[in-house]
Order: C-alpha cells, then sequence, then structure tokens
C-alpha cells in the first residue's frame, strides 16, 4: 500500500520494502526542457551535486532522463538522510570551484544520442535527445545557478521512500521555486508512417501512443515477435529489443531496435517492416498477449515487494497524476485484450517513424521519407560554390539557405535553434526543425560576408563556439582541373583559326549571293556556279561554327567555375 | 513414298497446354470471383501459383480485385493476383529489355506500379504469411524493386516453411541469385543444386540446373567459351542427372509447368548436339512448346523447327 506523505514541502510516496531501505529525490527536468545551446547543464548539475559526495559504502547514484533528474540511494537510514540532505545543500550552495571538474567527467562519459527522437521531433523538446552536450563548454556558473533556480526546486521535486517511514531527522531543504510542466511533444513529420537512413548495420522504430497499460503490453508483444522472426528464424539479428517509455504529458513513447549482420541488413529491415504489418492487421498471438500479460503482473508484484513501483509513482506526483496501487495496476494489466493490443497496433503503426540501415530505403514498404530539405530558399544574395556550378548559398534578411540542384535547405534567423561556430569562420545554423544549413568560407565565393551577417543577426546566446578544426578536415572547393598548355591553349586557338575562317566563308557566301541578285557572276561562271559555291561555303561555316560554339562554351565554362 | 509433311508450326501459348488458364481468364472476365476462387482452391499448389502468375490484361481487373479484398481483407488469392497483375503492369511499362536501353520515365512509372504491387503484397503476406503464391509475387518485386539478396533469400525462406519445394519461387529466387541482378554463379549454382536436391523424385524442380546452366551460358563472350562451358564433363553429368530426375524419371507427371521443363531440357540437349535426347522430348512435347529458353537461341517457332526437322525423321511433325 502506497501513502503518500510531504517532507519539507516536497511531496513523497511511501511503502514498505522487503528488501532494503531506499529513497530517491526526482525534479521534473530534462534532456528535452534544455536548449540547444545548454545542452548537457542537467547532467552537469547532477554531477555537480553528486561528485562531492564520496562513494565510500555507499550505493547512490545520479540520472537525467528525458524529462526527470533524480538522486538515489540505498542503506540505512542515517545514510538516506545524509546523502539527500548533502544533494540539497549542493543544490543550494552549489561550489563553483568543482564545475570544472564535472566538466571533465561529462566529457570523458559522452551520453549516446537518438537519432529517432531528432528525425521525429526536429532541435526541439524531445528531439533535443539526439544531440551532444553541445552546451559543456560554455556553461559558467550563473547560467548552472539560473538552471537549478529554475528546476531543482522544492515545488519541482518529489520524493519516494521504500521503508516503514520518513527516516528521522530527513531534512531537504530545497529553495522554493515552480512547478514546471512537461514539455509536449513537437513533430517534425509531416507525414507518418516515415522513414529516414540511420547508421549502417542497425534497424531502428519508434512511435508515440497514448500512454496506458495496453501500449505496454504491446511493446512486449512486438518484441518477442521481433525476436522470433529476426533472431530465432532467420538469425538475422543478434540483439532484439523494444522499449515503453511512457511521458508525463499522457503519451508514451515506443522504440523498437534490432542489430543485423552486415550481409543482412536488408532482410532485418524487410523483417521489421513484415513484423511491423502484421501486427499492423492484427495477426497477433494470443499466447503472446496471454504470456506479456502474465510476465507484466508478476513483475509489477515483485517490483512493489521492493518498492521498484515507487520511481515511477513519484513521477506522477509531478505531472499531477493519480498515484496507483499494485491491485490497480496490475487490474489494468490483466483486463487487456488481444483485441486491445491489436487497436494499439494501428496507432503505433500510423504514428511509426522506421530507422534503415544506411544505403536502403522504405518507401517500399508505404513509408514516407522524412523531409530533408525546406520547401523553399530564402530571398537574397547568391554565393555560388567555387568550382561546383550545382551548389549557391542564399544569404538574406530572413535567413540562409543552401541549394544544392533543385533542393534547398533553409534555416530562417527566426526559427534558428543553434548556431555552432569555428574559429576558421565556418559556421553551421540548425532550424528548430532539425534541418542544417553549413556556411564553409572557402567552399563558397565571398563567404566571409555570410559569416558576418550571419554572426550580427542570431543572437548571442544560441552561439556555440567550436575547437579549432584540423586543417586537413576543412572543406575546400574541388581541386583546379589540371590542364596542359596545349589543352589550355586549344580552345583560344580554335576560335582564332575556325572561328575567322567561318566567318570569311560566310562573307564569301554572302557577296556571291549579292553578286547573283544583282544580276552579276562573282566567279565568272554564270549563277549556278556561284549559288553552288556560296551552298557550299554556308554548309563549311555551318561545320566550323559548331565547333566555335564548343569552344566558346568550354571558356564560359572556365569562367564560371574559376 | 511418304506425303509430304505440312510445316510444323510449334504451339507457344500456354493456354493450350494447361485449359485452365483459359477457364480462368473467362470466369474473372465475368467477375464471377466463386468461381474463380473455386477454380484456383482445387488446383495444386503449383498449378495455382502459374495460373496467378497468368498475364491477365483484361481492363478493370485491378479495380475488381480491390474490391474482393475491400469485402473480404483476408482473401490471400485475391492479394496474390492483385500483386502479380500489378508486377505484369509495372513491366510492361518497363519492357525487357536491358536496363541502358529502358528511360528514365520508363523506369519511374516500373517503380511507380511495382510499389503498388508490394504494398499490396505486404499486406496479404501480413494476413495470410502460409500462401506461396504470395511470397513468389514479392520475390519478383523485391528484385525490381532492388531490396537486396538478403531480402529476397528472407522471403524465400518464408515460403519455404510453408511450401519446401516451390518450384515457381525457385524460379524467381533463382533469377535474383544470377550475377545480371545481385548475386553469383556460384550462388545460383549451389542454390540450384540443392533445391533439385531436395525435390521428390520426378518433381519439375531438377530442371533449374539445366536453367542455371543456360543461363551461365548465355552470359560468356565467345562462342567458342560458351561450347566450352556446355560440353564441359561436369556440366553435362549434371544436366544428364537432372533429367534422370525430372524427365526421364517414371513418377513424372505432366504438372502444370511440364511444357516448360521439358523445353528447357531440349534446348540444353540440342545445345549439346545429343539428337536422340531431343527427338525423345519433341515427341513427348508433341506441337507443345514454350517460348522459354527457344527465345535465347533466336525467334522460338523457328529455332523449334529447325531442330525439329534436325532430331526428327520426316521432317519433324508429331
Amino acid at each position: 500500500m502506497i501513502s503518500q506523505v510531504e517532507v519539507d514541502g516536497v511531496p513523497a510516496v511511501l511503502a514498505p520494502t522487503t528488501g532494503p531501505l531506499h529513497a530517491g529525490l526526482v525534479f521534473r527536468v530534462g534532456v528535452a526542457d534544455e536548449p540547444l545551446p545548454r545542452r548537457g547543464v542537467t547532467r552537469l548539475v547532477e554531477h555537480l551535486a553528486l561528485d562531492g559526495l564520496g562513494t565510500a559504502d555507499q550505493q547512490h547514484n545520479g540520472m537525467t532522463g528525458t524529462e526527470h533528474t533524480f538522486f538515489h540511494v540505498q542503506g540505512t537510514a542515517e545514510e538516506i538522510t545524509g546523502f539527500l540532505g548533502a544533494v540539497c545543500d549542493a543544490l543550494r550552495e552549489p561550489d563553483s570551484g568543482r564545475i570544472e571538474r564535472a566538466r571533465e567527467r561529462l566529457r570523458a562519459d559522452e551520453s549516446g544520442t537518438d537519432p529517432l527522437a531528432l528525425w521525429r521531433h526536429g532541435a526541439r523538446d524531445f528531439g533535443r535527445t539526439g544531440y551532444p552536450e553541445w552546451g559543456l563548454d560554455g556553461l559558467g556558473e550563473q547560467e548552472l545557478r539560473d538552471w537549478i533556480a529554475r528546476f531543482f526546486n522544492r515545488e519541482n521535486a518529489a520524493l519516494w521512500i521504500a521503508g516503514d517511514g520518513v527516516p528521522d531527522g530527513l531534512k531537504l531543504h530545497l529553495p522554493s521555486g515552480e512547478r514546471q510542466p512537461g514539455p509536449e511533444p513537437s513533430s517534425a513529420l509531416p507525414v507518418t508512417p516515415a522513414w529516414f537512413a540511420g547508421p549502417d548495420n542497425e534497424v531502428a522504430w519508434d512511435t508515440t501512443v497514448r500512454r496506458e497499460a495496453r501500449a505496454a503490453i504491446f511493446a512486449n508483444v512486438l518484441e518477442r515477435q521481433m525476436f522470433r522472426e529476426l533472431r530465432q528464424r532467420d538469425g538475422i539479428s543478434y540483439t532484439v529489443r523494444t522499449d515503453y517509455q511512457p511521458r508525463s504529458g499522457g503519451t508514451a513513447r515506443i522504440v523498437a531496435y534490432a542489430d543485423a549482420l552486415p550481409e543482412k541488413r536488408e532482410a532485418a529491415l524487410g523483417g521489421l517492416a513484415d513484423v511491423l504489418a502484421a501486427l499492423r492487421v492484427g495477426r497477433i498471438d494470443p499466447d503472446d498477449v496471454a504470456t506479456v500479460i502474465a510476465l507484466t503482473a508478476d513483475g509489477l508484484t515483485e517490483a512493489d515487494t521492493r518498492g521498484g513501483r515507487l520511481p515511477g509513482q513519484a513521477f506522477n506526483l509531478l505531472s499531477g497524476r493519480a498515484v496507483t496501487d499494485l491491485e490497480e495496476a496490475v487490474a489494468e494489466v490483466r483486463a487487456v485484450t488481444r483485441e486491445d493490443v491489436a487497436e494499439v497496433a494501428v496507432a503505433a503503426y500510423e504514428a511509426g517513424l522506421l530507422m534503415t540501415p544506411a544505403g536502403t530505403r522504405a518507401d517500399w514498404a508505404g513509408y514516407t521519407a522524412a523531409p530533408t530539405h525546406s520547401e523553399s530558399a530564402v530571398a537574397g544574395r547568391v554565393h555560388r560554390a567555387v568550382r561546383n556550378p550545382r551548389h549557391h548559398l542564399v544569404s538574406g534578411p530572413d535567413g540562409v539557405s543552401h541549394v544544392a540542384g533543385e533542393e534547398a535547405t533553409t534555416v530562417r534567423y527566426d526559427e534558428c535553434a543553434v548556431l555552432l561556430a569555428w574559429p576558421d569562420g565556418a559556421r553551421q545554423l540548425i532550424g528548430r526543425d532539425a534541418i542544417v544549413v553549413g556556411v564553409e568560407p572557402r567552399v563558397y565565393r565571398k563567404a566571409d560576408a555570410v559569416t558576418r551577417e550571419v554572426d550580427a543577426r542570431v543572437p548571442a546566446e544560441l552561439r556555440i563556439a567550436m575547437p579549432a578544426r584540423d586543417p586537413d578536415r576543412i572543406p575546400q572547393p574541388p581541386p583546379k582541373q589540371r590542364r596542359s598548355p596545349m589543352e589550355w591553349i586549344a580552345p583560344y586557338w580554335n576560335l582564332l583559326v575556325f572561328g575567322s575562317a567561318g566567318l570569311v566563308l560566310v562573307g564569301v557566301a554572302a557577296t556571291s549571293i549579292g553578286f547573283v541578285l544583282t544580276g552579276r557572276s562573282l566567279f565568272g561562271d554564270g549563277r549556278q556556279t556561284d549559288l553552288g559555291i556560296s551552298a557550299m561555303c554556308l554548309v563549311l561555316a555551318g561545320v566550323l561554327n559548331r565547333t566555335t560554339l564548343l569552344d566558346l562554351r568550354e571558356l564560359r565554362n572556365r569562367w564560371v567555375n574559376r | 513414298m511418304l506425303p509430304r509433311m505440312p510445316p510444323h508450326h510449334p504451339v507457344l501459348d500456354p493456354a493450350v497446354a494447361y485449359p485452365k488458364i483459359t477457364q480462368l481468364r473467362s470466369v474473372l472476365d465475368a467477375r464471377d470471383w466463386p468461381a474463380a476462387r473455386k477454380l484456383l482452391d482445387t488446383a495444386e499448389p503449383i498449378e495455382r501459383d502459374c495460373l496467378i502468375q497468368d498475364r491477365d490484361e483484361s481492363a478493370g481487373l485491378e479495380e475488381f480485385l480491390r474490391g474482393v479484398l475491400l469485402e473480404d481483407p483476408d482473401d490471400s488469392t485475391a492479394g496474390a493476383l492483385l500483386g502479380q497483375h500489378l508486377i505484369h503492369a509495372a513491366w510492361e511499362i518497363r519492357t525487357s529489355q536491358r536496363a541502358n536501353k529502358v528511360s528514365r520515365e520508363q523506369f519511374a512509372g516500373f517503380r511507380r506500379v511495382l510499389l503498388q504491387a508490394e504494398i499490396a503484397l505486404i499486406d496479404a503476406a501480413a494476413r495470410t504469411p502460409g500462401d506461396p503464391a504470395i511470397w513468389t509475387a514479392r520475390l519478383t518485386t523485391a528484385r525490381g524493386l532492388q531490396l537486396g539478396l538478403s531480402e529476397a533469400r528472407r522471403r524465400y525462406d518464408r515460403l519455404a516453411e510453408a511450401a519446401p519445394h516451390h518450384f515457381p519461387a525457385q524460379r524467381q529466387l533463382l533469377q535474383e541469385l544470377c550475377p545480371k541482378w545481385r548475386g553469383t554463379w556460384e550462388k545460383v549454382h549451389t542454390f540450384a543444386r540443392e533445391a533439385a536436391g531436395a525435390a521428390p523424385p520426378g518433381a519439375l524442380n531438377a530442371v533449374l540446373i539445366p536453367e542455371v546452366h543456360l543461363e551461365h551460358w548465355g552470359d560468356l563472350d565467345s562462342h567458342s567459351e560458351r561450347q566450352a562451358y556446355l560440353r564441359s564433363d561436369q556440366v553435362r553429368n549434371e544436366v544428364y542427372e537432372a533429367a534422370r530426375r525430372s524427365v526421364w524419371h517414371p513418377d513424372f507427371r505432366r504438372t502444370h509447368g511440364w511444357v516448360s521443363v521439358m523445353s528447357t531440357f531440349a534446348a540444353v540437349f540440342a545445345l549439346l548436339d545429343d539428337m536422340p535426347a531431343v527427338a525423345s522430348l519433341f515427341t513427348a512435347l508433341g506441337d507443345l512448346a514454350s517460348e522459354r529458353p527457344w527465345s535465347y537461341l533466336g525467334d522460338p517457332a523457328t529455332v523449334i523447327s529447325q531442330y525439329r526437322a534436325r532430331a526428327l525423321p520426316g521432317g519433324g511433325a508429331a
């Protein structure tokens, strides 16, 4: 039985446990809250709070998630009181002398990025888990204090305790603040189901559905089916898994992942697409559903005895959701039918996003390509790429575009999520829709003007200073075509010789025709000879004219691609 | 003196050899779905698949089949027919020319229609994964859409679970395994040997062996290389062994496909210059013949008539 109490103004859930005492303090803040220029700030705060606490005999850890960040400890009542008190002290009075060390540790322990989230949501809210912790280097003490004040406060915290009661002497001295609502998931996908090409030998899929027990059951039924089809049956994949991720706003994300042997990448894609299609049409094994329900109910019961359901209930406190008892949770799971799972499968399929192995596509399976370019380019000044007529940049008052052939990628200044700035003048703008425009000073003509305009128009708080690049890795225009002196001079020579010869021939023909028209004969042999010679001259001139045109075109290309 | 024989005209239309083709066309023309189902449901699996693959170009068939599926989405026969109908329509746009002679627009149209076929077949396979005709069609779409060798193999394995010696699908996979698509000679020979060896004696499957040898033969550059390839001991022995396992086996039955199987053996024996063997097969075939593989050697009717004249005494009328 879960009871609800309050500790120093922080709401708490409490339940007895058969195992060791443990407790956790959770805040409603995570990666989804971090603007890209501050990406990494929450984990830096988490480490700043924990790094000073030592590791002697205590079992504690911290975890920065997408929407929640928590500090967890297991031990005696005194150890719990000591740890949580120290975390609150560190958050109230962060030790600025330790920021640099915490930063170093985070750099060494990079968090992975989530490409599905990036492609689904863009460079905002839930898509931010798709980006590296770009903010780490630029975060100073004041930024950390501001972040803590906004998110790590009493009103934005919840506590869970697995034990018989609140340990004596537990004090949570947190500053007062405001509850921060969970971010709303946005979408960068105009059409679903959608696909994009990911890394080489992986296939993955995610979807968003309503947060409910039957969706969790579906996720596990999917895993069983994937395991059978991709691993047991065909030996295509070794690792196969799915994950059900409830969100505070009432939706849930389901992620499915399978690796693939390099020579079986296409089969991994085909196999996963067929599994999803089978579930969509309702081909769901009732035994799978029954097994998953039984395992889930057992898992809940087992977790409950250890206080394993408490973190989720503490999260519920933060999002204003009801705290549910084990009996309720188990009853909800047991009520799920095969038809329920089939209904979720349809919704999940429709909202799906498929990540195909590099070099493959999924349009054949009815998925639409996720956008890789913008609808249009901005209006502005054109900067052509050096020796590459297919590419140019456009720089205007509203933003910048990169145009390659028919396709443009555009970042408007009012939709810019982050600006990456390198010392060599290169810039990368990332729009909120995750579309990227790169400004490479050596690749485009007079690109330094674009760099200046971008720097002037993008607000300073969106800018991230990137470390200098290895000179060998700075993009360069394609190499100049090497010509021998003969090749170089050929078009000029041809123009001179054939061009003037052509002109002479046209002149002769014109004179001859002129003579005929006035009743005389240029060659003294009568009209027929004159007309015949004129015709021959014109035909020859026509032939010469063609080579002349080719030479002129060559010279024009040389000028354009100079 | 023998009377002068009339010139021989081989009958290449499969509908003559297999009357059910005409029956199916007419019930489909009449939009009589129960009759079409009855005809296909009572056919043997290979016969059923071949009937489904028959090119029926009658206008409005696509709408009719979509209507059937709307009423009963689980009708995999309608799904397979729709898939094959669209596959034919797609190849009609592409034409059977070599890739470098197909225009960009033709390729775009080919892909567009083939995608429609694949979408219909994904749905049918999801609902009825045990229907071999669906997977045979999906092997063709996998090849046309260039979904990769491992995906084609996965589809074949799915099919083989339900129908281990399904000859029409083996022919499709054999094409994919050829170097002209995405495979290698090693892979395709291995597959042909395995499939032929695993099939019951007297079955059609052993024809995969001469079929691959013909493909390999046709891929070689010079006449002398081709001759040397086909007449090597190994190839000869394999072809004769395959004939003993199929067309010359007492259990060989004239089931759907037998004409093209016998024609394939006849063509290879003709290239091997074994005229008694060619004669025995021509006699068994009567007037019947299939376009492939004779089309590899020129105009099928002309080539067949020429070889008949050589192999059969009296000008070749059967």
